[in-house]
């Protein structure tokens, strides 16, 4: 009996700190993207997927790549790795089997261990009323936030204000039947919309549903209502959320997942109608896509006096009348299809699609725009492409738009030896290549007008330590926002990682960016200047008692631009985590001072947030910022979550800027989070 | 014009960087420049400590293209002599056009201590001429070491013209240049060596140099490397057949272009 409890208590203890190690990953990835994301922009993609494969766990002796592919942490490599190992020695038996992979270190294998099984039964379960009603599972989301303050845009002002309440809902509902069906519906209200029955709403702001049914006969997917398309290198064809340059090296190398359902709350990256994945021949796929929906833009006159736009607006607010007037001004039609041929070591596909908007697009008066889409109708094919030779695995994409212009993107990822694993990746895309799914990895935000070589090293020299290092060089050909001539620049990394025992991990960071931006200067002619941005951090994670972790971080930022003196700002930090085995109530806290002399120096930093929420705070001016994360476990299926967060500024009469300007020195939110599985 | 242009870009932009216009070799410059820690026949010009793993007296060759103009060059030639612990080191290098060259000569003495440590001391001899101007000369110390630490990392130190010698003429500002560098070698494996050098020169700011040495078969190597300021990009490849070593490398710099060079080596 003594031992039983005792192994139990191991394997929680396992299970535990796996989580807690894909926690530290993801943030990592998250932290390193934060500069290209928009603010309060939904991860939870990210961690759905990894908290759905914990309870329906992988089998290892039946699952294919692309399912593979959604455990965000093993490289390319190792997939393929895996796959070799398993057609030339045949099903694992053990999963220590693992470790004899190459590729397959320790910690690989133990960050994989809580999402896989080697179960052996291959039998699909077969949906019936009854079997959807007992063995389905449900989860229930309902998350209630606001800020305590009220900022300007809520006040009687006479002009652009906002309309609606200040606090924010969103209520989502999961429901999943083994690997057979899965269903969604989600509500979502932000600060400033209207509730209930405002205008161009049906009830919140913002709906998505989705039902989907997988593994039947030759459909592999059917999805009916809202999702998200991933293919090849994310030139082509690429909605939901991509990696880019990380501080893990391989992360360049995308992992494509095909169809799948969406569930996130971003209003703007997926499509809405039906899609479907068929195995039409023994190794080839076909998936052909229907969307249609609304999106939001401005629309201004063109040279003809019909409407038309010259970008979609993204951020998915509709808080202030000129954001409901653009609120689904413009739709959009999408048909086309996806076809991928699998075999062994190689995946070759082939994306068709074609998009036509409502209104038309016009490019505007800036230069540096001239290249832009025009017009409704706009066709899109791409070609992509994995190979793995060896210790080598190689990826690329080429897409082109059709009257438009044409991009490409290579990469190799290679496994020098069993500590050393280098990447290389080439990109090229031109400036008038039109694709509004085009994710691929890239300096600037949009994957256009640039060309690239990236290099990276992953080094373990022993097994305590691990170094990161990349180099990237890219060049703009054409103009850019606030870059008025064609310009060039080069970032740095490197990071040494050292992790003496589970329970201390130490990392030391230094970033270096320098890129080009117009003069500050008033000259009649703008000129170039460097833009030179460095950081160093320091991050210590170290747990006290099976209770206690910690965290402290210091990290300095540099901003340096043309002759003018170099700027400073710096972050320090310090995290208590409490989280006992069995206890009822878990949370965190954090405590830091940040000081950074413009918006320029600002510094960003992972948040711990309520489930399913990944945040990133933005440490911007001089003050101090808190926050309390508490978990409570209520009853056996409802759990509830409370977050209280605070920034102190220091010296200020105001924080904010524009319509979310608050008087006094003080920004306060809070967010409340109930989940019920049933 | 563009004569005088030439000289005018080599003496502001490259001469401050860390070692311009000295020629390591293509396995050094390879891998990013990286001198520290490295062990090669060119490290003559660098940390001239790493040359104790040549065991029968070694000539080298090198030639150095400058793609930003048409006639600018370098050329080279090393020689180590090995006797016992000590080794006798020399090398010769001209740097330049017609109308303008620079031309470096020394002598090196490297002593090994035991099988882990290595200590160098090299004295240089250094010549720049200006055709219509005459010439002016000028001498400099190098000093180097490097320490085995185990059998995967080696550690490198040292020192050019640490007592900051100038060319005797008043006249030409063109200075002699000063730097430090200390770095770290390690062999990942048999098949692959991590080298990073940092590099401090007088008048520039820190340069940190990274590079990667892959034994793709027995005969071929390939290399890349990268350095953070300037930033420039490395690749090469070496060839080795019996007694005869063939190396190249090519250097690319934002504004400068591409800097290919090629080295054969024999040992006799």
């Amino acid at each position: 009996m003594r031992f039983k409890i005792l192994l139990i208590l191991i394997f929680i203890g396992l299970v535990a700190k796996a989580q807690t190690h894909e926690d530290t990953f993801i943030k990592d990835l998250i932290e390193s993207l934060a500069e290209n994301l928009p603010e309060d922009y939904d991860l939870s993609e990210l961690e759905d997927r990894l908290v759905f494969l914990e309870k329906h766990p992988i089998n290892l002796n039946h699952t294919n790549p692309e399912e593979l592919k959604s455990l965000i942490f093993l490289s390319p490599l190792q997939i393929s790795n895996l796959f070799s190992h398993l057609k030339t020695n045949g099903r694992l038996v053990d999963i220590l089997e693992l470790q004899s992979i190459p590729d397959f270190d320790v910690e690989t294998t133990q960050r994989l261990l809580p999402f896989v099984t080697l179960n052996q039964s291959d039998l699909e379960d077969r949906i019936t009323y009854r079997n959807l009603l007992n063995l389905g599972d449900n989860d229930l989301v309902v998350r209630f936030g606001r800020v305590l303050e009220k900022p300007k845009g809520f006040t009687d002002l006479q002009g652009s204000h906002y309309i609606g309440s200040q606090e924010r809902l969103l209520v989502r509902y999961k429901y999943n039947f083994s690997n057979r069906i899965s269903a969604s519906l989600i509500f979502e209200k932000d600060a400033g919309e209207q509730f209930l029955k405002g205008t161009k709403q049906f009830l919140l702001d913002y709906q998505s549903a989705h039902i989907a049914i997988l593994n039947t006969g030759r459909f592999k997917k059917i999805v009916l209502g809202d999702y998200t398309l991933q293919f090849g290198q994310g030139l082509t064809l690429w909605s939901g959320f991509a990696f880019g340059k990380a501080p893990d090296v391989t992360s360049v190398a995308k992992k494509d997942v095909g169809l799948k359902p969406y569930t996130s709350a971003n209003e703007y990256s997926f499509f809405r109608g039906l899609a479907t994945t068929i195995a039409v021949a023994q190794n080839i796929t076909f998936t052909p896509f229907l969307s249609y929906r609304k999106l939001d833009a401005s629309l201004s006159l063109n040279d003809v006096g019909e409407d038309a736009l010259s970008n979609v607006n993204e951020t998915g607010l509709h808080r202030t009348a000129t954001e409901i007037k653009n609120k689904n001004s413009v739709s959009q039609q999408l048909f086309g299809g996806v076809i991928q041929y699998q075999k062994d070591n190689l995946t070759i596909g082939a994306i068709a699609y074609h998009s036509i908007y409502s209104k038309g697009f016009i490019t505007g008066n800036e230069v540096y725009r001239s290249y832009n889409f025009v017009g409704k109708n706009l066709t899109n094919i791409g070609l992509h492409y994995n190979y793995t030779y060896k210790n080598i695995y190689f990826f690329g994409e080429a897409g082109k738009s059709l009257t438009g212009g044409l991009a490409y993107v290579n990469g190799a990822l290679v496994s020098l030896s069993s500590k050393v694993s280098a990447v290389v990746l080439h990109r090229n895309y031109d400036a008038n290549y039109h694709n509004f799914f085009n994710q691929a990895t890239a300096e600037a935000s949009e994957a256009i007008n640039e060309k690239g070589f990236y290099a990276g090293l992953n080094i373990t020299p022993i097994k305590a330590w691990t170094i990161a290092i990349y180099a990237d060089y890219f060049k703009f050909p054409w103009l850019k926002f606030r870059v008025d001539a064609p310009s060039d620049g080069y970032e740095v990394l490197g990071q040494i990682t050292y992790t003496p025992t589970k329970t201390f991990k130490a990392v030391l960071r230094y970033k270096s960016e320098i890129k080009q931006q117009n003069t500050d200067l008033d000259v009649p002619i703008n000129y170039l200047d460097d833009v030179e941005k460095e950081s160093y951090r320091g991050d210590v994670n170290w747990q006290l008692n099976k209770s206690f972790s910690f965290q402290n971080r210091l990290e300095v930022s540099q901003f340096k631009k043309g002759n003018t003196k170099a700027e400073f700002g710096y972050l320090i930090y310090q995290d208590v985590d409490y989280s006992p085995l069995f206890s009822k109530i878990s949370g965190k806290i954090r405590l830091a001072y940040f000081n950074t002399p413009s918006f320029n120096s600002r510094i960003y930093a992972y948040e711990d947030d309520v489930l399913y929420n990944f945040t990133f705070g933005m440490y911007n001016g001089k003050g101090l910022r808190t926050y309390l994360n508490l978990k409570y476990k209520l009853i056996k299926r409802v759990d509830i979550w409370a977050k209280y967060a605070l920034f102190l500024y220091n010296k200020v009469e105001t924080v904010g800027t524009g319509l979310d300007e608050i008087n006094g020195n003080k920004k306060t939110d809070v967010k409340l989070q109930l989940r019920y599985q049933f | 014009m563009i004569k005088q242009f030439i000289p005018f870009l080599m003496l502001t932009i490259s001469i401050n960087f860390c070692f311009a216009q000295n020629n390591f070799g293509p396995k050094l410059t390879a891998m990013g420049s990286n001198t520290a820690a490295i062990k090669d026949i060119w490290s003559l010009n660098g940390n001239p400590s790493g040359v104790t793993h040549i065991q029968s007296p070694t000539l080298a060759i090198n030639y150095t293209k400058y793609l930003i103009d048409s006639e600018l060059s370098n050329q080279s030639v090393a020689f180590v002599l090995p006797f016992k612990n000590n080794y006798l080191g020399a090398s010769f290098s001209r740097y330049g056009i017609a109308e303008y060259n620079e031309i470096k000569a020394g002598l090196a003495l490297v002593k090994r201590f035991g099988d882990k440590l290595s200590i160098a001391l090299k004295g240089n001899y250094h010549q720049l001429k200006i055709n219509n101007y005459g010439s002016t000369t000028g001498f400099s110390l190098d000093v180097g070491t490097m320490y085995e630490l185990n059998e995967q990392v080696t550690l490198g130190f040292s020192l050019n013209n640490p007592s900051i010698q100038k060319y005797s003429s008043k006249e030409v500002e063109t200075t002699i240049p000063s730097s430090i560098q200390l770095g770290g070698a390690y062999k990942a494996s048999d098949k692959i060596l991590i080298a990073t050098t940092i590099c401090k020169d007088l008048n520039s700011s820190i340069n940190v140099g990274f590079g990667i040495d892959y034994k793709l078969l027995e005969l071929v190597s390939l290399r890349a490397g990268v350095t953070a300021k300037p930033f420039k990009h490395y690749a090469g490849f070496g060839l080795n057949y019996k007694k005869i070593v063939l190396d190249m490398a090519v250097e690319s710099d934002i504004h400068l272009g591409y800097t290919p060079q090629i080295a054969l080596a024999y040992a006799f």
